[in-house]
This record gives structure tokens, C-alpha cells and sequence, in this order.
């Protein structure tokens, strides 16, 4: 799963650390999910999008194999 | 929809990892003080096992000092903590299974510490492994 968490977060101007606060995960978490490393559970996926304020669909793309 | 256990966490400003450092050093604490309290009673003549049964409720406070750890990590840590334990599991129960059934067909006798040692290790394999893998 690709997605657009990085660039939307430099967009904001926030750190990790500010988008993981306002999320309720670690700076971790963020680190994981902005390198593709994890994929986040679905609430989690919606609340990214909330706080992004777009759709679930605008910040995550299906890799081709998926 | 909580993906964080909101519900569950404390409105510690602590990080899981804090204060599960502070809940396992204050089972390690209870355990040695109920260790030495257990080994007078047995020098004093009171009971031969039976004083060690005085360690079971460290034991109760180490375990739940793991298992909410678990449960107020968000949820990639969660996942971490899971592989760990699950690789830790995987190596450490089939290295004792081995042990024991060399020891039934004449091999060494080994301590039952040893289990600890081979959990753990396996544990610390599991958690170098998970954190490389998302590294």
C-alpha cells in the first residue's frame, strides 16, 4: 500500500512527532507507516484521514500486486 | 473504532515503555524482598517448599507488568511486541522440547533455569528481528 502521509504532513508543517500526537500513536508508528514499512489498521487509516481532512482513497493507493 | 486502547490508558503523561519499566522493577522488587522473607522462614526451620509459594504474587505483577504494556502500546508497537513474543515462542519452546527429549534418552540433565534463559533469548532474537524488519 502506498500513500501520501509523508508529503500531506510536510504540506501541514508538522513533525512526526506533532502528527503522531494528534493521532494518539508514536513517532514510530508515523516513521513506519510514511516508509511503507506498515500498513495501518483501517480506524487508524480513517482517522489520517480526518485529520488530513480527504478521503481514505486520496491517501492510500493499492500497489498493483494488492 | 480505537486503534490507540484509549480506553485503556492511563492519564499517565508516562509512555508504555516507562511505566512498564516502573511495574517490572517494582515486580523485581517484590520478588527479591519475598525471596529473602521465603528463604528465613525455610533457615528458620518453617516449611521446606512451601515458604517459596510467598514469590507467587511478584510473579502475578511481572506478568501483568507485560501484558499492559502490550495493551496501552499503540498499535504498531503492538504488532512489534507481537512478532516478538511469536518468534520467541517459536525458537525458545522447540530448543526445550529438544532439551528434554535428549535428557529422557540419556543426554545431560540441564536446570530449569535454563528454560528461562532459552525464553528470553528467544524473546531478544524475536524483538531485534521484528525491529529490523520494520526498521
Amino acid at each position: 500500500m502506498r500513500n501520501d502521509v509523508k508529503a500531506r504532513r510536510a504540506e501541514r508543517r508538522w513533525s512526526q512527532a506533532e502528527l503522531g500526537e494528534r493521532l494518539g500513536v508514536s513517532r514510530q508508528t508515523i516513521i513506519a507507516i510514511e516508509s511503507g514499512k506498515y500498513d495501518p489498521s483501517l480506524p487508524l487509516a480513517f482517522k489520517l484521514a480526518a485529520v488530513f481532512e480527504v478521503r481514505i482513497e486520496d491517501l492510500f493507493t493499492p500497489t498493483p500486486t494488492e | 473504532m480505537s486503534h490507540t486502547n484509549d480506553e485503556t490508558r492511563p492519564s499517565s503523561r508516562r509512555s508504555p515503555a516507562t511505566r512498564y519499566a516502573i511495574r517490572m522493577g517494582i515486580g523485581i522488587a517484590l520478588y527479591v524482598v519475598t525471596l529473602f522473607a521465603a528463604l528465613s522462614l525455610q533457615s528458620a526451620g518453617i516449611g521446606t517448599w512451601q515458604p517459596m509459594l510467598l514469590t507467587l504474587p511478584s510473579v502475578a505483577v511481572l506478568a501483568w507488568s507485560i501484558i499492559a504494556f502490550y495493551r496501552e502500546s499503540d498499535e504498531f508497537a503492538q504488532r512489534q511486541l507481537g512478532e516478538s513474543f511469536i518468534i520467541g515462542f517459536a525458537v525458545g519452546v522447540p530448543l526445550l522440547l529438544v532439551a528434554g527429549l535428549l535428557e529422557m534418552f540419556g543426554g545431560p540433565h540441564l536446570n530449569w533455569m535454563i528454560a528461562f534463559g532459552v525464553m528470553m533469548t528467544g524473546w531478544l532474537i524475536g524483538s531485534i528481528v521484528s525491529s529490523i524488519r520494520y526498521r
